[in-house]
């Protein structure tokens, strides 16, 4: 078997061992559900090894699926969704490990659902064919709907359909327009394919260009979540349960980023490019108004789930910026969100299993009784405010710089989002840890145990390995960054502004 | 004189078969009050020897016999597949639901197979008499099946709403049959063809009500909205069992014939039908999915998304044409997928029915179900996601094949229309997913499992995946089916 194949399929194969062990044994449960996710991790990391830095697609595996619809079963990696795909296998055993102690009840069919929800996600990380991608894309919000719907917490029965609907309202539009696309090549070229690669080519006017790269936007924007598409984040976040809202930020909100590098940008070039404005100013207005919402909030959880618009937001500038730096920045800072923001979740989770609350005025001087907690929380904050030695700072930097040079407007207003990241952040945590302890509930909390010091430590190595060591990163995403905005701009490279910055940036 | 020879008995086994076993049932009820296993095992066989027969003429037949009255050929052999595997659904779900109410009697499966035989003739009619008679012995038989619960009220309201408004439906039939016998000179679909185009009918104003007046019979039958009031009523106050039958068999015959009658009598007026049929398409997945969103009986939630279903065939439908098979293609494909979910759900609601009594239908009743019973909460699951058009399902192909056929027609408002009736109708699938296992369960009566249910159960579940992911193999995959449909189809094309 091919190796993308394995990685993909191990953790189902797994979700349906899973099935076979007894319901009373969930030691033995939770151990084999590490297992299954930690071998995945380790297959994953042949990729990296095996990958070569160029821009083609890599380990390109192509299989009859039904022929008579051109649907096939066509996956592969280029620089872009490797990291993606290392960022799911990466944070799966982590939240594994993390639910030991937060899933107490119905744990056989919780670890199910997470394992499944790993094939969906690396699948659809993976596709390299319209059908499978749709397939993938759309069966990752069942299992993601039962886990919050069923180990969420009060209003957890509306958020979970409210996530289910609204996101299945764009992607339905995208499946209109991915048939209109695949009927549209079949009348040019007597071809019905799904194909990926082979519909790029395919001939539209202007006018389709922009109808279709609506629909396909509209689904990608409700993922990211793009404001104003954004209302069904803080309500899903808040109700998922700890593991839930890792998964949720960590992988899923990629999904939507990675739609638009993959699918929307390049098979609509002159719409994207046309998009450009439109959807720089959203996403200026989405790192704003997500900071602005973030500050005034009591609930943590929300808190960080409104930072997840913010930050989403700088994802999104650095991609329509379409320079070699803030695209790179935008991959970067993709991966950076998955780990800082997974690492939040998990650190709000630590405390709410302790206390049952998520307020911060419930908190307060937590450093003195949770000195280790404290310590990770500020590494993983800092590394959310982008402080230089951390990632967050590399990917931050690159799409700041890139989008002064696409346009120094679009850099001011984003850097002032940084400046509203460091506030509410650094806010949270004086209010939560410095001072006084002054809620008598605080006085006897736990610090960290062994367990959730193997949680957090490969996250804290990664936030410092990707902060002070890029390069192994940068170097293996470049060429299909570059191969990237070619795609985009490509055919007006000689004339267009954008020109320059791509030569700089190749040589 | 038509000639009646070897060959055409041959091609009306099925029906003799048919007929045959429903009189020895009705023969067997006469002489004994109780029945037993043996009255399931006979069922069977004929079921099996049905499909055997529909096998063996798949590669033979094809021409019209009984003087062109019917053509036993691969269209109409896929479809009565259809309902005989529909049927065998039925026959597997009864007997633990009737045993439940105590009504089992030798009558009710007379009545099915009696319906089964109207089918054959419905889908296997090449005249619009015989599609008449074929239609009018389908639903004489569902009528009654439909109050078969006869002490029970709304089991009688439900026959004597779904009688008379069927009667009114065939009247619309026979108007609109009559005028075209009136204009053509024959009831022959090819002749009917022939005329059309020959005397120039298509633009005639008589012709054009014809058209539409048949169409309003089929809209009855096939529960297209605004001809569909009489379904919530009718689903909810029949026995399971003969509800599942409606909405799978039923709905699948009813299309069978539509379809023949677009393609080989009507194609030269589609411009017009076609304008019709997506009217009724948006009509139909709108209402359906609208009112459906506000029910809070299981069973007449799934009466109103069978409604649903029903537009969404018609957006596929509006697509037919005979210069492109797979619309009509696509039709078939969505029936055969609906039945395998709407066979499998039903089961689920069988069975729970079978604990509770007719009261065990509302939502609450489902409550914390799926943890209990796993296999029940896996299939409805399941067949609900494939009813939402979620991939993975043969739901999801279902619909991705039909709204395909419309974006390939250029009809790409009735797809955009139908994926956002789609999404609307995941809001009242998903409820029932969150009672199955979101929700704490009021009491805990245990399920007793009936041996057929929990076979159609497994089925339905384990087709409507298989369906999803398109594997041939053991069963016939997507592939093979849309080889069959499209192959049947173009043959019927050819015929003209």
């Amino acid at each position: 078997m091919d190796i993308i194949t394995l990685i993909t399929f191990l953790p189902l194969a797994g979700a349906l061992a899973l099935l076979l062990i007894p319901s009373e044994s969930v030691r033995v449960i939770r151990g084999f559900a590490l297992a299954v996710s930690l071998a995945v991790f380790g297959v994953s990391i042949v990729l990296v090894r095996d990958f070569a830095a160029v821009p083609q697609m890599q380990f390109v595996v192509e299989r009859a699926w039904m022929p008579s619809f051109g649907i096939a079963y066509r996956v592969g990696i280029d620089g872009i969704s490797l990291w993606l795909v290392m960022l799911v296998t990466f944070l799966t055993p982590i939240t594994v490990l993390s639910c030991f102690s937060s899933i107490t009840e119905r744990v056989k069919a919780f670890f199910f659902c997470l394992l499944a929800l790993e094939t969906t996600m690396l699948g659809a990380f993976v596709a390299l064919d319209l059908f499978l991608f749709y397939v993938f894309w759309e069966l990752m919000l069942v299992p993601m709907y039962l886990m919050i719907g069923v180990w969420g917490g009060e209003r957890r029965i509306y958020a979970t359909v409210k996530f289910f609907i609204y996101t299945m309202v764009g992607s339905l539009l995208m499946l209109v327009a991915i048939l209109y696309v695949v009927f549209a090549f079949k009348a040019q070229t007597g071809i019905l394919t799904f194909d990926y690669r082979q519909l790029l080519a395919v001939a539209l006017t202007p006018a389709q260009q922009w109808t279709l790269f609506g629909a396909f936007a509209l689904a990608f924007a409700i993922k990211v979540p793009m404001f104003p598409f954004h209302t069904w984040l803080p309500d899903a976040h808040v109700e998922a349960p700890t593991p839930g809202s890792v998964i949720l930020a960590g992988v899923l909100l990629k999904m939507g980023t990675y739609g638009f590098i993959r699918f929307a940008m390049p098979m609509f070039p002159q719409a994207a490019l046309r998009a450009v404005p439109v959807i720089c100013v959203l996403a200026l207005v989405g790192i704003v108004y997500g900071a602005l919402v973030a500050m005034v909030q009591k609930d943590v959880k929300k808190l960080v789930a409104y930072s997840s618009v913010s930050h989403l937001g700088f994802v999104m500038l650095g991609l329509f910026a379409l320079n070699p730096h803030a695209v790179s920045g935008a991959v970067y800072q993709m991966l950076n969100h998955g780990i800082s923001t997974g690492a939040l979740f998990l650190l709000v989770g630590v405390v709410y299993e302790r206390r049952h609350t998520r307020l911060m005025s419930e908190y307060g001087g937590l450093t003195r009784v949770m000195p280790v907690y404290a310590v990770v929380f500020l590494v993983v904050t800092l590394s959310s405010i982008g402080l230089p030695t951390t990632n967050g700072f590399v990917g931050e930097f690159l799409i700041l710089l890139g989008a002064f040079q696409a346009n120094p407007w679009y850099g001011v207003v984003g850097a002032t989002g940084v400046v509203l990241g460091a506030i509410y952040m650094l806010w949270m945590v004086q209010r939560m840890f410095f001072g006084e302890v002054t809620n008598p509930k605080n006085e006897s909390l736990r610090d960290l145990t062994p367990r959730e010091v193997f949680v957090f430590a490969p996250l804290i190595v990664m936030i410092f390995v990707m902060g002070l060591w890029s390069r192994p990163f940068i170097e293996r995403m470049e060429p299909s960054v570059h191969h990237f905005i070619e795609q985009v701009v490509g055919h007006d490279v000689a004339a267009g502004d954008a020109a320059p910055a791509i030569r700089g940036g190749a040589r | 004189m038509p000639t009646f020879d070897a060959d055409t008995l041959r091609m009306l086994m099925p029906l003799v078969v048919t007929v045959a076993a429903g009189c020895v049932l009705l023969m067997w009820g006469a002489f004994t009050r109780r029945l037993g296993r043996s009255a399931t095992a006979l069922l069977l066989l004929v079921h099996a020897a049905l499909f055997v027969l529909v096998a063996q003429l798949w590669n033979r037949g094809g021409y019209p016999i009984l003087g062109g009255a019917l053509v036993v050929d691969r269209f109409g052999l896929f479809f009565f597949g259809v309902c005989v595997a529909c049927s065998l659904g039925t026959v597997l779900l009864s007997p633990g639901y009737l045993d439940r109410f105590n009504i089992a009697r030798a009558e009710y499966y007379a009545l099915l197979l009696f319906s089964l035989a109207g089918m054959f003739v419905l889908v296997t009619g090449n005249d619009l008499l015989a599609i008449f008679l074929g239609l009018e012995l389908m639903s004489l038989a569902v009528y009654v099946a439909v109050g078969y619960r006869r002490r029970d009220v709304l089991a009688n309201e439900a026959a004597l709403k779904y009688f008379l408004l069927g009667a009114f439906a065939a009247a619309f039939f026979l108007f609109g049959m009559s005028i075209l016998y009136g204009l053509t000179g024959s009831f022959s679909l090819r002749v009917i063809a022939a005329e059309a185009v020959g005397g120039g009918l298509v633009d005639q104003g008589a012709f054009r009500l014809a058209v539409a007046l048949l169409l309003v019979g089929f809209a009855f039958k096939v529960s297209a909205v605004p001809f569909h009031m009489w379904v919530p009523d009718v689903y909810q106050g029949a026995p399971s069992p003969v509800t599942a039958f409606m909405a799978s068999a039923v709905k699948a015959a009813g299309f069978g014939a539509l379809l023949r009658v677009l393609l080989v009598a009507l194609p030269s007026a589609r411009a017009h039908w076609a304008e019709i049929v997506g009217v009724l398409a948006v009509a139909t997945m709108t209402v359906g999915n609208l009112t459906a969103l506000v029910q809070r009986n299981v069973k007449r939630m799934l009466a109103f998304s069978s409604i649903a279903h029903a537009g969404y065939i018609l957006v596929a439908l509006a697509a037919v044409g005979i210069d492109n098979p797979r619309p009509a293609a696509a039709v078939m494909f969505y029936l055969a997928a609906y039945a395998v979910m709407t066979m499998g759900a039903f089961a689920g609601v069988a069975m729970i029915e079978r604990r509770t009594g007719s009261r065990g239908l509302e939502l609450e009743d489902y409550a914390g179900l799926g943890w209990r019973w796993p296999l029940i909460g896996a299939t409805l699951t399941v067949t609900m996601l494939g009813m939402a058009g979620i991939p993975g399902t043969a739901g999801f192909f279902a619909k991705y094949y039909a709204f395909g056929a419309a974006v390939e027609r250029g009809l790409v408002a009735l797809a955009v229309v139908g994926v956002l009736n789609s999404a609307l109708s995941l809001y009242y699938y998903l409820r029932v997913i969150v009672y199955l296992y979101m929700r704490r369960p009021v009491e805990d009566v245990p399920v007793r499992p009936a041996w057929g249910m929990l076979a159609v159960l497994i089925a339905g579940l384990v087709l409507t995946i298989w369906y999803g992911l398109g594997p041939g193999g053991l069963l016939p995959g997507i592939e093979d089916l849309a080889a069959w449909t499209t192959d049947s189809v173009t043959r019927l094309a050819q015929l003209r």
